[in-house]
């Protein structure tokens, strides 16, 4: 499976000059990148656009095509074109576009999950354990090995004494311990990290990137976010995004 | 000088279970401390109890010899600046420009010099071509930085910063600690709450481990 981005330009509705210009990438399974760029290069606009979570793109702004291509199946294919076509606003259901909108991120959502900087947005429920039980639910997965798996990546993260806590009233660091193990567990092959553990602390942070190799070694392809550098050395490639385009580099190691 | 004395605090929801117990702490006000430590160890709390936000259960916190109980919050406000973990719990108004501007607006204290003090950190902070943008439209990193950069319209006489560098590239950590060291010349200190290592040591002259409700001086920069 991987995604391929291609000739994809992106302007934010009533700006002059657009974000990103001719941004082309195919980013597969097993394959581990981070992203790079200054303030406002246009880092978090591009992971929204590629899990649809960014309704602006479905405007006039926007051009280049965005292909998840699955194996043995044909591919499924998201034109942006067609999107930009349907230029209007974002307000009713009724918009076709906006239909179109809600179906690609319904779709795309079973394959790619993404984890943003404030953790605050994406907290669901109202206590750990449920918080990780549905990253797993609608996986068909019995309730005695769901169990089993929360107790385990509670174990590995040493967040049992948070289980029955409302992730809400956590720490920020520890709420996104939550979130990532949440995410973790959902399984996706597609996963976006986008500054998302920038709190967790030196303690759990190579854990975290043990168990973030882990799931690449089975195949997970992973996108890093992170100013600080830490991830760098995970990084199969390395993408830095500048006044638009987007450079490949080889890793550093 | 912000002392802790023998300060006991638990989350009202965690009542039986104290973030905090017995901690005792001075800390100077002329120099960068920095404090770190696991997650949920405490840092947070202990910044919130030093601005007033959360109050102790047990114990006091005296702010230059007077107890923090008897200062107004709006006047800890003006001495004291505080960064939130989160930049946008503390962003409210409608442009940029604004949120430097809003707080002297609303007590028309809003003069030329003002502006010109506006202008100036936003120029630092590189947002000055942002000013008429709707600040939830900026993306994280550029967040932090109107968050610092209002901070500082206050001119405040302590900082404590939660977790600045968290967001910020390469040329923002460089204006951050630029103006951290000219604030540290004036004798004007800060409280630099930081997983960031390579920044903390750079930049704080004493360094402190907050674990098991514990807290220790770990390490001195030189
Ligand atoms: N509003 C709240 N209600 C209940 N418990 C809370 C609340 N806020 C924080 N806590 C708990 O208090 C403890 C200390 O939290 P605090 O936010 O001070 O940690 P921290 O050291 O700043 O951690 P981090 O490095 O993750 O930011 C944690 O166990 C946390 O879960
Ligand atoms: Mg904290």
């Amino acid at each position: 499976m991987n995604i391929r981005v291609s000739e994809l330009r992106f302007t934010f509705p009533g700006m002059q000059t657009s974000l990103l210009s001719d941004v082309n990438f195919t980013w597969h399974q097993g394959q581990a990148v981070v992203l790079q760029g200054k303030n406002g290069a246009g880092k978090s606009t591009l992971a929204k656009i590629i899990c649809r979570a960014l309704p602006e793109a479905y405007e006039s702004g926007t051009s280049g095509q965005l292909h998840l291509n699955l194996d043995r199946t044909s591919p499924v294919l998201f034109d942006q074109r067609t999107a930009g076509k349907h230029s209007g606003t974002a307000k009713t259901s009724e918009n076709p576009w906006m239909n179109l909108l809600m179906t690609e991120r319904r779709e795309i959502a079973q394959y790619i999950s993404a984890l943003f900087p404030d953790p605050d947005l994406q907290i669901l429920t109202p206590d750990t354990e449920s918080e990780l039980a549905f990253g797993l639910e609608h996986q068909g997965i019995a309730v005695q090995r769901m169990n089993a798996l929360i107790n385990e990546i509670m174990h590995e993260l040493s967040l049992e004494s948070l289980r029955f806590r409302n992730p809400r009233l956590c720490s920020g660091g520890e709420k996104q311990l939550i979130l990532f193990a949440a995410f973790l567990l959902m399984k996706r092959p597609f996963l976006i990290l986008d500054e998302a553990l920038a709190m967790i602390d030196n303690n759990r942070i190579d854990k975290v990137k043990r168990m973030i190799l882990r799931h690449k070694q089975a195949s997970t392809a992973i996108l890093l976010i992170d100013h600080q550098g830490r991830f760098d050395d995970l990084a199969d490639d390395i993408w830095h995004l500048e006044s638009g385009h987007l450079n490949h580099y080889g890793a550093s190691r | 000088m912000i002392q802790l004395q023998k300060v006991t605090f638990a989350y009202p929801s965690q009542i039986q279970q104290p973030v905090l117990r017995r901690l005792s702490l001075n800390l100077r006000m002329d120099i960068c401390t920095g404090l770190t430590g696991s997650n949920g160890a405490g840092k947070t709390t202990l910044g919130l109890l030093m601005m007033g936000l959360l109050q102790p259960v047990d114990g006091q916190v005296l702010i230059n010899g007077k107890s923090i109980s008897d200062i107004p919050l709006h006047q800890i406000g003006r001495q004291i600046g505080y960064l939130f973990q989160n930049p946008r719990q503390q962003l409210f108004a409608d442009t940029v420009l604004d949120e430097l501007l809003f707080p002297f607006i609303l007590q028309q204290t809003d003069s030329a010099e003002i502006r010109k003090r506006a202008d100036k950190l936003l120029t630092l902070f590189q947002l000055a071509r942002r000013k008429n943008e709707n600040p939830l439209r900026l993306s994280t990193g550029e967040q932090k930085r109107l968050a610092l950069a209002a901070l500082m319209m206050n001119e405040p006489d302590f900082l404590i910063l939660d977790e600045p560098t968290n967001s910020l590239d390469l040329a923002s950590r460089r204006v951050l600690g630029d103006l951290m060291t000219e604030r540290i010349r004036m004798q004007k200190g800060l409280l630099l709450i930081s997983h960031d290592q390579p920044f903390v040591s750079q930049y704080c002259q004493s360094v402190l481990f907050l674990d098991d409700k514990k807290i220790q001086e770990v390490a001195c920069a030189t």
